[in-house]
């Protein structure tokens, strides 16, 4: 009974945090909001705009425009289905979790800092791809860790990995490892045929939506198009054949070095400073210049890393380490900087980390008072400062966007 | 391991570590920089005259630039600098020499710390090869001689428990010279000395005779130190690097502040400059974990998205990660992980404090704990793969391999700092500035004056040069004629002002120096130009015309 009523505190208060204010235009409206209204209705294909909706997001955002004319309602009702993906999003992390930590404390902990984590919070706030590809993948996952016991799971487990690499640009190298790991667990088994075929009938459709795959590529693989790195790399080779060591350019530097920029990439993305603190200035992200996590957590996090391997078995601890470092990936092959609205996938294996740091941290009574104390603070104060920076950034991006849909559009 | 071996092998650390310091010490960095030239000349003058360039007698902070240097490198450069001479060498053979010695520091903390020869022996060797502090270790940086300093200090400390801190004034002794030393260590020691107070707690109240005998001798060291740091002339620098001078800070941050302007008092509270000033100083000091800055592109010899390297070597990075691992399953005894974990933690603090982002000179002093951390993850690795049941020739393949990636990782960073900084970095190392002095001390006689502009740069005029310490240093003045001056600005008939073509040209007999933004040779007759200065990649930088 107390497990239930902590549980629906938790998502009542994820809840009010996500759904208020919804509808209001003080929030101003978001670039993929406008995409939205300008964009066709053909469900099943890309719109011709630069910001392109992926079919699947596309049929599920579309709703709202079949039913309504007004504008501001179709935005409205579009949130909603974002408010909901963002309840399901934390209602599968709650699932995921139970599977994971055995320990329901640990469960709460965990899934209390994704209810307050601000990046979490402002996603189910605004029409956003991402909003939808989070909850499939997270789907896929918890129907793969399902599948190790019940074979039939990981089928499912494919199909809504395919459903998220049609959604969100950013799902795309996600949903691709898990396609990949739901065929290479059944492997050398008879079932192995039905989880090739799932993967194959995505493979198709992604061949069939050319201009969605082309997006879709360019998209999520900026950083190998990067010019700087090739002129970069030629440079450093010019100067050592200047000084007559012709060879020694070609062995020290050459296309080789892509692999290493994107490992600096990799590590950067986990920067303490971007994720726990302020993110460095001309940041990809879409949203506020705070980190995706609150900085009063970053102890516990370094905390829960080190005792996980003494919560879990080494092989255990070390696959959900390995499952934070690929979780990073889809932001390090952007461009070469952090990237937050990418780095939402690597928010789940951390909270995984701080439900075991905080449930160490919640034994010793005394301080939990200065932790709550701290933990307000710190998230009024990302709070504010995340909708300033949000109405800044969003209002004067699109101020030109949204008085035309505004005035244009309102009937 | 055999007895004997240990010490055959940390002498040959040593000796490539002395040989890594020590080669072509005077052409690269390919020029002295600002601090060097002042520093070497402050020294040269206490040499000739036990007076810095400003007159004042066997002073305890230099004036120098304003920014009142600490004393101790310059009174150790003396001998050098008598023997060896005013030169590049002679300038930087005294922080050369001492961060050549520090591996053998490290060898002894890490050997108390791990109680393993072969640890201490990789720490060492890292240490030695370290691409962070042979950097610093090459162009006189106070942060070696105080980071030796400190080592010792600490070194001495823990080495002293086991016989009742018996040497534990001798410990106090090298803190405090550390302290005079670099202005960073004033706000990491005290620091510090809190979590070994913490840390060894029992030890020291067991034996408080010999901690109060080290507090007596450090505070009357310390005396003269704490008049310093409490006057203006002492808070020079701390204020003028002081993170709350950051432009980031100061006009970015506080700028958007205001300009919302009228703010509520809910505002100010949970978004104001008290918010914005600690949100800043947490970025900062957790950008120093940033395992990019470590071991990608920590050391800036090259422009953004230019192949770089780390503070670090990369090979280094998975056994760093596996020594934090090491660290955490109790290989050590707990009041040597609280140890170096709280050094971990202090270690940013006085860099996180100042006025630039990842700067790796201000954070030095947590140089020796990464190097731990890869020492401990290497030994741990190579001792399970020793143990592996493997073909023995499979397994000299894999030491060859590793020999090669060693191989590779120097010449790479031989290629970075010899080639590819100077190549892209000359100009911030103030080159040219000394064929400038050098030329102008041989023709200044045929010239009514002599007016060097000191601001230059690629970009644009971004560098502020110091030309009258490299005419000082290269001209070798006699500091008896720079003190009797109203300042070591003024000596001969040299100034350094702007210098302005359309105005200047009007000059009688003068010659001009200045860069290609003030002197343009588009505007400027070719025949009045008597030399260009090129910088190390070829590229005109200084042009020194005569007036007519």
């Amino acid at each position: 009974m107390d497990k239930i009523k902590t549980s629906l505190l938790i998502f009542i208060f994820a809840f009010i945090l996500r759904g208020v204010p919804l509808g209001s235009p003080l929030w101003g409206i978001s670039q993929d909001e406008i995409s939205l209204i300008r964009g066709t209705t053909q469900l099943f294909s890309c719109t011709n705009e630069g910001d392109c909706f992926l079919p699947v997001s596309l049929f599920f955002f579309s709703w709202p425009k079949i039913f309504l004319t007004n504008t501001l309602q179709i935005i409205l009702w579009a949130r909603v289905i974002t408010l909901t993906l963002g309840m399901v999003t934390l209602i599968l992390s709650y699932l995921l979790f139970k599977k994971i930590l055995k320990d329901s404390s640990l469960v709460f902990f965990a899934l209390f800092t994704l209810v307050f984590c601000p990046q979490l919070v402002f996603l189910s706030k605004f029409v956003s791809p991402l909003a939808l590809g989070l909850p499939l993948l997270l789907l896929s996952i918890y129907l793969m860790v399902k599948g190790l016991h019940y074979w039939q799971y990981l089928v499912f487990s494919q199909i809504f990995s395919g459903l998220a690499l049609f959604s969100s640009a950013y799902a795309l190298v996600p949903s691709l490892i898990l396609l990949f790991l739901s065929i290479f667990l059944t492997l050398g088994k008879k079932k192995f045929i039905i989880c090739l075929s799932a993967f194959f009938i995505f493979l198709v459709w992604f061949f069939f939506n050319k201009y969605s795959s082309f997006f879709l590529i360019k998209r999520s693989l900026v950083f190998f198009s990067e010019p700087g790195f090739i002129n970069a790399i030629n440079s450093s080779r010019g100067i050592l054949r200047e000084g007559g060591h012709f060879l020694l350019g070609k062995i020290l530097y050459n296309k080789l070095y892509f692999s290493i920029f994107w490992l600096s990439n990799l590590f950067r993305q986990y920067s303490l400073a971007n994720i726990f603190s302020l993110i460095e200035d001309s940041g990809n992200s879409t949203l506020f210049t705070v980190g995706p996590m609150l900085i009063v957590w970053f102890p516990f996090f370094v905390w829960g890393v080190l005792e996980s391997f003494k919560y879990f078995s080494f092989k255990k601890a070390a696959i959900l380490l390995l499952v934070l470092f690929l979780a990073g990936i889809p932001a390090s092959l952007l461009s070469p900087r952090f990237n937050q609205d990418a780095f939402v996938f690597a928010l789940f294996p951390m909270a995984i980390y701080l439900g075991i740091g905080l449930s160490g941290f919640f034994k010793k009574r005394g301080a939990i008072f200065i932790l709550i104390m701290l933990f307000t603070l710190n998230f009024l104060i990302t709070t504010f400062k995340v909708v300033l920076d949000f109405k800044q950034n969003v209002r004067l991006k699109n101020q030109k966007n949204y008085l035309s849909v505004i005035k244009g559009n309102f009937r | 391991m055999k007895k004997g071996k240990p010490n055959i092998i940390l002498l040959l650390i040593t000796f490539l570590s002395f040989a890594l310091r020590f080669w072509k010490l005077a052409s690269f960095p390919v020029s002295l920089n600002i601090d060097e030239v002042v520093i070497g000349y402050d020294s040269y003058s206490i040499l000739k005259t036990a007076k810095d360039q400003w007159g004042s007698f066997l002073p305890l902070a230099f004036q120098s630039i304003g920014d009142y240097k600490a004393p101790v490198l310059i009174y150790l450069m003396v001998p050098a600098i008598k023997i060896f001479g005013l030169n590049e060498f002679g300038i930087r053979f005294t922080v050369a020499f001492f961060g050549s010695l520090t591996p053998l520091l490290i060898f002894f903390l890490a050997d108390y710390f791990f109680k393993r020869k072969e640890i201490a022996l990789i720490a060492s060797f890292l240490l030695a090869i370290s691409p962070w502090h042979i950097h610093y270790s090459r162009a006189t940086f106070e942060a070696i001689l105080a980071l030796f300093f400190f080592l010792s200090g600490v070194t001495i400390f823990c080495r002293s428990i086991p016989l009742k801190g018996k040497f534990w004034w001798l410990s106090g002794i090298f803190f405090c010279l550390s302290l005079y030393t670099y202005h960073a260590e004033r706000i990491f020691i005290p620091l510090f000395l809190v979590v070994l107070l913490l840390v060894y707690f029992k030890e020291i109240r067991k034996n408080f005779k010999n901690v109060l005998v080290a507090l007596i001798i450090s505070f009357i060291i310390l005396l003269p130190l704490a008049s310093i740091m409490l006057s203006p002339q002492g808070q020079t620098r701390a204020k003028s690097v002081f993170f709350t001078n950051d432009y980031e800070l100061r006009v970015v941050k506080f700028g958007e502040i205001e300009k919302r302007g009228g703010i509520s008092f809910f505002e100010k509270i949970l978004n104001g400059k008290p918010v914005a000033t600690v949100s800043f100083l947490l970025k900062r000091y957790l950008e120093y974990s940033d395992i990019s800055y470590l071991f990608f592109k920590g050391m800036n010899y090259t422009p953004d998205k230019f192949p770089a390297i780390g503070l670090m070597y990369l090979f280094e990075l998975p056994f760093f990660l596996l020594g934090i691992f090491k660290l955490t399953q109790k290989s050590l005894t707990k009041d040597k992980i609280f140890l170096a974990f709280g050094w971990l933690l202090l270690g940013p603090i006085p860099s996180a404090l100042s006025n630039n982002s990842q700067h790796s000179l201000r954070s030095l002093t947590l140089i020796p704990i990464p190097q731990f951390l890869s020492a401990l993850g290497l030994f741990t690795f190579f001792n399970w793969f020793l143990n592996l049941n493997i073909a023995e020739n499979l397994k000299k393949i894999f030491y060859f391999l590793c020999s090669l990636l060693l191989l590779s990782s120097f010449i790479y960073y031989f290629d970075l700092y010899y080639v590819q900084f100077p190549y892209h970095y000359s100009h911030y190392l103030m080159y040219g500035l000394k064929e400038v002095a050098l030329y102008a001390w041989e023709h200044h006689n045929e010239y009514e004056q002599v007016i060097i502009d000191p601001d230059f740069g690629l970009e644009g005029k971004n560098i502020t040069g110091i030309p009258f310490a490299y005419l000082l240093v290269y001209g070798r003045e006699d500091p008896r004629v720079v003190q009797a001056g109203k300042s070591p600005y003024e000596f001969e008939n040299f100034s350094y002002r702007p210098v302005y073509w359309p105005e200047d040209q009007k000059l009688k007999n003068s010659l001009l120096v200045a860069s290609f933004w003030q002197l343009s040779p588009e505007e400027v007759p070719a025949e009045q130009i008597v030399k260009v200065v090129k910088l190390y990649n070829g590229k005109p930088m200084f042009y020194l015309v005569k007036t007519k």
